[in-house]
């Protein structure tokens, strides 16, 4: 079976859909391990960033997206078919990277989100589409080696989704006031969760992106969260850490022309950081 | 990776963390601007025997022109001219064009963070490029329209 892992943080703009991305494509090219992007965000940021956004339409329109398999539990039929559904060697990297497949998201999970949100009980959990995904995707999970779940800034019942089939999750933080406020919370309600589906979801780490080391502010909260991790208030903090970079962000263009991943993150900056910070990934997730 | 591979790779990461906190901090770019200025490093490869005000740009030699190609300024801006008059008209723009300024409008417009096409001799190929970019760029976002 493979390792499920979710990115997850309460704030938006922290950085989950680009290590998301980053981490997929270093497993899949760079040790060859057979990966699931599954996006659970409504913003479909991963998806886009993983196929043109005209195919995505098409699949949106198609059924063959997670909107579908949503839309399933709120009017009580089966049409989605996660076979159909999962897009198989995606990327812009030489023309697409064997081994890296995606789940795609859709905005119009926006509009059931609330319906969705009804018909759950959010203290035991034991009303509400918990585990839709997980039934879905049952037969093709032990095709993969690692499934990474980019999960929306919420901890509603599309992110308990993703958790309801997560061994572990990782919470991208930018070393900010704001940011690091998310995370308590993820770690109280991630734990109530887990308990109550009686399911081991482990914290495999905070990972520090978009640094900013010329600021003390950064280079201030950096320091508190590894203090953190000291006094066991918070999980560990990943050595690595992910710097603020225009690579970074030119490398959400999935129609522009890459062949490699020095090229689509440029040697000498954020590629090394991201190899590295798959590296240190690998050896959390398989102890 | 050879030592002075590290050294320019150590030099190209310091510049470009440089440039991010230019970008990101116009009051830093502002203070950044002054000390260049005031260090006089701008004027190092100008002619100093003459005044600056009365400086006129060196005639373009085809030597030049190979090694100093064609700036922002000097390039057609493809962006405008997909919008204002379609991508025929800026396919027969660039077709007008050299390769020189041809890689000129890659480059200031970033169409290719990955330097990929700089290895590429043929103009077609560049102008395929420079086209797809732009009409990926003016129509990115347009899946998201209606939900």
């Amino acid at each position: 079976m493979p390792t499920v892992t979710s990115l997850i943080n309460l704030k938006g703009g922290v950085g989950k859909t680009t290590l998301t991305l980053s981490l997929a494509h270093f497993l899949a090219l760079e040790h060859h391990k057979r990966v699931l992007v599954i996006d659970l965000d409504p913003q479909t940021n991963a998806t886009v960033c993983l196929i043109p956004e005209n195919d995505w339409k098409t699949r949106d329109e198609t059924g063959r997206t997670l909107y579908q398999l949503f839309l399933d539990e709120v009017k009580g039929v089966k049409r989605f078919n996660a076979d159909d559904a999962i897009v198989r060697n995606v990327s812009n990297v030489n023309g697409g990277v064997e081994g890296l497949d995606l789940l795609p998201s859709s905005l119009q999970l926006i509009k059931i989100q609330d319906k969705l949100t009804q018909v759950t009980d959010f203290e035991s959990y034991q009303r509400g589409p918990i585990f839709a995904l997980r039934d879905a995707l049952a037969p093709f999970l032990p095709y993969y080696d690692h499934v990474l779940i980019d999960c929306p800034p919420s901890l509603g019942i599309v992110t308990l989704n993703g958790l309801a089939i997560s061994d572990s999750y990782l919470i991208p933080v930018v070393p900010d006031i704001l940011s690091v406020l998310g995370i308590p919370p993820i770690l109280d309600r991630v734990s109530h969760f887990a308990g109550c589906v009686r399911r081991n979801v482990r914290a495999l780490g905070i990972v520090i992106s978009k640094m900013r080391s010329n600021t003390i502010l950064h280079n201030e909260m950096t320091r508190r969260l590894r203090e953190d991790f000291t006094d066991r208030r918070f999980p560990l903090v990943f050595n690595t850490i992910i710097p603020e970079s225009t690579r970074i962000a030119e490398a959400a263009n999935v129609l522009a022309p890459i062949n490699t991943l020095v090229q689509k993150y440029g040697a000498g900056g954020p590629y090394e950081e991201l190899s590295a910070l798959t590296e240190e990934f690998l050896g959390h997730v398989t102890r | 990776m050879s030592h002075d591979e590290k050294r320019g790779a150590s030099v190209a990461a310091f510049l470009r963390e440089l440039a991010q906190q230019a970008e990101s901090d116009s009051a830093f770019a502002t203070h950044l601007r002054t000390a260049l200025t005031k260090s006089g490093l701008l004027e190092a490869g100008a002619d100093t025997s003459r005044p600056l005000a009365s400086a006129k740009p060196r005639a373009r030699t085809a030597r030049t022109e190979a090694r100093t190609p064609a700036s922002a300024e000097t390039t057609p801006d493809p962006f405008g001219i997909y919008r204002g008059q379609g991508e025929d008209a800026l396919r027969a723009t660039l077709d007008a064009l050299d390769l020189a300024t041809l890689r000129a409008i890659v480059r200031t417009h970033r169409l290719d963070p990955a330097r990929i096409s700089a290895r590429w001799s043929a103009r077609d190929r560049v102008i395929n490029l420079i086209i797809e970019q732009v009409r990926a760029r003016y129509n990115h976002g347009r899946a998201f329209e209606r939900i």
